[in-house]
């Protein structure tokens, strides 16, 4: 059965220099229906996306999932929260949005142990399901302006990827699943080796968009046997 | 911004805060919701905050008196009426206007149109 695409008014995106939902959008959402059986079964109660530009994919991984789960999104762009809860608000569901720099100052959303002289309580990081759709077009110059921020990603396209992928495994709970949208010229192979430790990384979906040649990367958190070290607080 | 979100929230990021944790809670405005309560999802949620913050946010509202100034030691153990008071405070109440404050540095986060705004440049124009 086939899940609806979200709806959504071009008109507020293109008057906000947000970024229009294009083959990469629709490449993520369909790369998240093709697993949503899988997903469903890892039973997800926290959504985050980073960068949720328009809150396509927010809003369709939140109907997806069903009443069940809380979307939290982040972006840089005051104007793509805004869209962001109007398209949740289009679509009757809820999204709550963050404006900050990829999740800084929701830094509780990563795991601790917390001990007091009593107790020593474990917390797990919490985030189930992880989108990103980061700007991955390779540029000479770093981005400037709102809607440069959106697609430039420096010169290998990865300077905002870099900044987040060495922090995925503190963010993600034990049963917590990653995805990523990509271009080939982003280096996929690098990308699949990262954290092959702590994750399971596979190609979910590619398509070739033009001249665009897209993937999205799918990371899972591997079993562990006993809780990683996590840091310490109080 | 739900209340709920205030309790992943932290300062942590900033140069010189260590644990940066609960961030102080101002609201100027806030809107009561009412969202559908379920017994499981409350617990799920409440599995996941941390206490202190939420006493902090529940105080923000002037709303403290809905819930123990003690953690409850198991929550399944506790009515539906209780874990409703739990589920309004985390996902009814929603702040419009407000701050958020750094508890080491007393930066300021300000929340507009119930939207906080967490980057540091904007913080310490």
């Amino acid at each position: 059965m086939s899940i609806p695409t979200p709806q959504y008014r071009l008109q507020a995106i293109r008057a906000h220099d947000v970024y229009e939902p294009a083959e990469d959008t629709f490449l993520l959402i369909d790369a998240i229906e093709k697993d949503i059986k899988e997903i469903r079964s890892r039973n997800p109660q926290l959504v985050l996306e980073i960068g949720c530009g328009s809150g396509v994919v927010s809003t369709f991984v939140n109907q997806a999932l069903g009443g069940n789960v809380t979307s939290m999104a982040t972006d840089l762009n005051p104007h793509a929260l805004d869209v962001t809860l109007e398209t949740a608000k289009l679509n009757d569901i809820k999204i709550d949005v963050v404006r900050t720099d990829l999740f800084a100052g929701l830094e509780n959303l990563i795991g601790k142990v917390q001990t007091t002289k009593a107790t020593k309580t474990t917390f797990f990081s919490q985030v189930d399901v992880l989108l990103f759709n980061p700007p991955y077009v390779p540029t000479e110059e770093e981005p400037s302006s709102n809607i440069e921020l959106t697609y430039a990603g420096g010169r290998t396209g990865r300077s905002t990827l870099d900044r987040l992928l060495p922090r995925v495994p503190e963010l993600l709970s034990p049963r917590g699943v990653f995805y990523l949208v990509a271009l080939h010229s982003n280096d996929i192979p690098s990308l699949l080796k990262e954290h092959s430790d702590r994750m399971t990384a596979s190609v979910s979906m590619e398509r070739r968009c033009g001249i665009e040649h897209l993937y999205i990367l799918k990371f899972v958190m591997k079993e562990v046997k006993e809780m990683a070290p996590l840091a310490e607080s109080e | 911004m739900k209340l709920f979100v205030h309790n992943f929230m932290s300062s942590r990021f900033l140069k010189n805060v260590t644990v940066g944790y609960p961030l102080e809670l101002t609201v100027k405005q806030f809107v009561e919701k009412d969202i559908e309560f379920d017994r499981e999802n409350t617990i799920v949620m409440l599995d996941k905050i941390q206490y202190e913050a939420l006493l902090v946010a529940a105080a923000a509202i002037n709303q403290s008196d809905r819930i123990p100034a003690e953690k409850p030691s198991k929550w399944d153990e506790l009515s539906d009426d209780q874990l409703r008071q739990f589920h309004h405070l985390l996902m009814n109440i929603d702040v419009i206007d407000g701050e958020l404050v750094c508890p080491e540095t007393k930066t300021v986060f300000p929340i507009k149109d119930g939207i906080p705004n967490m980057l540091k440049v904007d913080a310490e124009k």
